[in-house]
């Protein structure tokens, strides 16, 4: 018996490690061809190493050793002599990993992140070292020129040099990725119209509740990072030293005029009972643990009225929302409901930076390397290799529609998989997201399928009226500062306790005591660091460290 | 007498079961702390075969729901988890082999009263159990040692345990008497005859006991890997899991890409979880019976 045990265990081992191995010899296919650079290959080999993020998903070959690390090397590698080696970070723990490269000497030859906060603070730690901008446009034309057409150059310099190369952020002052949606079908049910307005908005969400579709009709979480999403409160134009005092995604503004409106009006609704009085216990999320909020699976099981997250052609959410309410209807949430004179006169939101990787360089990369780095960029930037590396190969990973348009095989799992959204954690040092024809064909991309409802459309309705939000100016990001707030950094996670816990006092307090209690926890806030930190941004605004507000047109 | 307790335990023969309140108490106290350890089990173990919408819905507490094996079929197809899984069973097989050579080679000689410097050695290993440099200091002497991002970084450093070698010393020095030692010298026997044939096979509750530590121990940790490997091909499963758990609060990290960032499926992780602890769990049972005897002697005893 323990023979035979031991032989079968032997059995399954054996078999575990020669099957896939097996099931990856496919046909071989060419080559695909990639773009090409003007620039002569390196007598001697230079070694370059690339960051690449590891999200441990399963399905997806090893992000630092699969078929497109290694046609990077064919491709470009060995036609110039750079071996180009890649090495995994942690998607989760990006801040740790790159720690303990510089703190071994192993700082990779491009450090890049999507916040800034971070790769300012690489450059003050001295992990970075400053680029002339003139002889990277002569050895990444292409790229610098990208730069340039995005108005970019401005955010490329920190303490007064220049440090960084910007990637490009397709459609960056609309936020049409992310979507709130609301039960149309019990607004059918009672004969209410769409709400045009913050007060219609709140009539309907009463008569939700009285109906009995839900208890608490609206669901809220306590803040899980220091974004407050006071944009619609904010003045117009706002002031452009309160902005840079005040609007950043690293600490949120409690003590601030748009705060105040926006934590009024949840008090106001909280009172109204359409907020469970137990939201603050929702934890899930901001555990780590992945599981579903409460909110979230409120909304699943019919008993909210409105939730909202990124769309993708798989929203899990939404699909276990149709599963359970198969007779449901959705509808896209219009920017209209937060009006009520005299608070939001009209809407504005928080578009995204207008920059996707911020790109610098290590300080420990020779001459060569750095070269070589900025000659990896410029080949990544070449149409021919972007097609490539977005796309894979004609007839086994993709195939060309009736438009002429590549559709990439979502279910393709074989030896020339693309990685994580179509390699974007390899191309993302050129762009943010994978650019495909017009906009009405990128929406129709990541549209959710599978459902009984389609949103192609009403989410490219809409992109439209976000555009037109942002046209009219009302859509503007965060400001850049290039000195780092040393405060910021000090005070940062002890004030997103302190936010956090305030936010649902005031939330949950007597709405006649609320004026009091805002101006006593305000104090306490200003005192616990935020005073130190809005000094210093101020300082660096007053000393032209920053990037300024976009010019109205 | 045996017996007779198992008679009155299962009444069997008619006598009166004689339970105190102090028992019930006991017995309500014992069954409350092993739910603690089941209930999260079994809960991971219905979520990882049930349908995903029924785990977002909150709808799986201990009964799965719309039963599928869907989560366990993606796990072993994919290469990389089923390499990491066969992977991290060699590392742990070779952190274990080489932990339980290392520290017979120290216990056996410390437990020997003639051992000249045995109170210093012993203090000077003890040491060590309760400071350590800290984790730049060791970072960096791995670097030193060219250990970084390769499989031995996570064997060698930890594959000496002072708390198991302790155990394991005060083990041999309680149950071998030293005129065993002596009689199997008087019979020609070196110190290594005497190690392999008279210790070793009196010690195998202690052997299998520290085996176990070393091998769950192993098995569990994933801190070394985070902060040592950077290759993914040498990543062990533990951290894998970790990393796929922690980048599911994929909120601020969507904020940041301002995109959809899919986070791996509730079901998938409870899954995942399952498949790296079953495995280790397969182990208890082989050493079971010597466990309980092993610790009670290495303990009690010194």
């Amino acid at each position: 018996m323990k023979k035979i045990l031991t032989t079968l265990l032997a059995l399954v081992l054996v078999l575990g490690m020669v099957l896939p191995a097996a099931s990856l010899a496919e046909t071989e296919v060419e080559t695909p061809v990639g773009g090409t650079i003007d620039a002569e290959p390196f007598a001697e080999t230079v070694s370059i190493t690339i960051p690449v993020y590891d999200r441990s998903k399963e399905g997806y070959p090893a992000v630092d050793d699969n078929y497109w690390t290694q046609w990077v090397q064919t491709a470009f590698g060995d036609v110039y002599n750079i071996d180009v080696q890649y090495v995994a970070i942690p998607r989760g723990d990006v801040m740790t990993k790159y720690s303990l490269l510089i703190a071994a000497g192993d700082t990779p030859t491009i450090l890049m992140e999507y916040d800034y906060p971070k790769v300012a603070q690489w450059a003050n730690d001295g992990a970075m070292q400053a680029i002339d901008l003139d002889a990277f446009a002569e050895v990444a034309p292409t790229y610098y020129q990208a730069m340039v057409d995005n108005n970019q150059l401005g955010y490329s310099q920190i303490n007064g040099e220049n440090y960084f190369v910007l990637t490009e952020r397709p459609y960056y002052n609309t936020t049409y990725t992310y979507v709130d949606v609301y039960r149309k079908d019990w607004l059918d049910a009672l004969g209410i119209a769409t709400p045009t307005n913050y007060a219609e908005y709140i009539a309907a969400l009463q008569a939700v509740k009285e109906a009995g579709y839900a208890d608490y009709p609206l669901g809220l979480m306590i803040p899980k990072s220091a974004y407050v999403t006071n944009f619609a409160f904010r003045d117009y134009p706002v002031d452009e030293a309160e902005w840079a005092e005040h609007s950043s995604l690293g600490t949120a503004s409690l003590s601030w005029y748009p705060t105040y409106k926006l934590l009024k009006r949840q008090n106001y609704e909280y009172s109204l009972g359409l907020y469970s009085p137990e939201y603050e216990l929702d934890l899930a999320e901001m555990s780590g643990s992945g599981g579903a909020s409460q909110w979230q699976t409120n909304f699943i099981n019919g008993e909210c009225f409105r939730y909202g997250g990124y769309m993708s052609a798989n929203v899990a959410w939404l699909t276990a929302f149709y599963e359970n309410n198969p007779d449901a209807e959705l509808a896209i949430v219009p920017a209209d409901w937060v009006v009520e004179e005299g608070v939001v006169d009209f809407p504005q939101f928080r578009s995204d930076n207008p920059f996707g990787m911020i790109v610098g360089f290590s300080s420990l990369a020779t001459e060569d390397q750095l070269k070589a780095a900025w000659m990896y960029l410029e080949w990544m930037a070449q149409p021919e290799t972007l097609a490539v590396m977005e796309n894979g190969i004609e007839g086994i990973t993709f195939e060309y529609d009736e438009d002429g348009l590549p559709v990439v095989y979502g279910d393709y799992t074989g030896e020339y998989m693309l990685n994580h959204n179509m390699n974007i954690d390899m191309t993302c040092c050129v762009h943010a997201s994978k650019k495909v024809g017009t906009i009405e064909q990128t929406i129709a991309a990541i549209a959710p399928q599978g459902l009984p409802q389609d949103f192609t459309q009403a989410l490219i309705d809409n992109y439209y009226s976000l555009k037109e939000i942002a046209d009219a100016g009302h859509s503007y990001s965060d400001p850049v500062f290039a000195v780092a707030i040393e405060s910021e950094s000090e005070y940062s996670a002890s004030l997103l306790s302190l936010y956090q816990e305030y936010s649902v006092q005031l939330t949950k307090c007597d709405p006649a005591e609320f004026d009091t209690l805002y101006a006593e926890l305000s104090q306490k806030y200003l005192d616990a660091g935020y005073q130190e930190i809005i000094d210093e941004r101020l300082a660096a605004y007053e000393a032209g460290s920053t990037t300024k507000l976009p010019t109205i047109e | 007498m045996e017996a007779t307790n198992t008679k009155k335990l299962t009444g069997t023969t008619g006598m009166k079961m004689h339970v105190t309140i102090g028992d019930i108490i006991i017995i309500v106290i014992i069954i409350i702390l092993c739910l603690t350890c089941i209930l999260p089990f079994v809960h991971i173990a219905a979520k990882s075969i049930s349908g995903n919408s029924a785990v977002l819905a909150k709808q799986v507490t201990l009964v799965p729901k719309d039963i599928t094996l869907e989560a366990y079929t993606s796990i072993f197809q994919d290469g990389q988890l089923t390499h990491s899984m066969l992977y991290t069973v060699l590392v742990t097989v070779l952190f274990t082999a080489i932990g339980m050579v290392v520290t017979t080679c120290a216990a056996y000689p410390l437990s020997r009263r003639h051992l000249v410097g045995r109170n210093f050695f012993s203090l000077m290993i003890l040491f060590t159990l309760y400071f350590s440099a800290g984790l730049i200091p060791e970072y960096l002497l791995m670097k030193q040692l060219n250990l970084l991002d390769t499989m031995w970084v996570l064997i060698l450093p930890l594959s000496f345990s002072p708390f198991n070698m302790l155990i394991m010393k005060t083990f041999i020095q309680s149950t071998i008497p030293d005129s065993l030692e002596e009689a199997a010298f008087l019979d020609g026997a070196t110190h290594f005859q005497i190690l392999f044939k008279i210790v070793l096979p009196l010690s195998k509750a202690i052997i299998a006991t520290l085996s176990l530590f070393y091998a769950v121990g192993r098995w569990n940790a994933y801190a070394d890997a985070k902060y040592y490997i950077n290759t993914k091909a040498l990543q062990p499963i533990q951290y894998i899991l970790s990393n796929m758990v922690l980048n599911s609060g994929a909120d601020a990290i969507s904020l940041s890409e301002g995109a959809a960032v899919e986070s791996t499926p509730e079901v998938l992780q409870a899954a995942m979880v399952m498949f790296a602890t079953l495995p280790i769990i397969c182990v208890y049972p082989f050493v079971q019976k010597y466990f309980v005897k092993g610790v009670m002697i290495g303990a009690v005893k010194g």
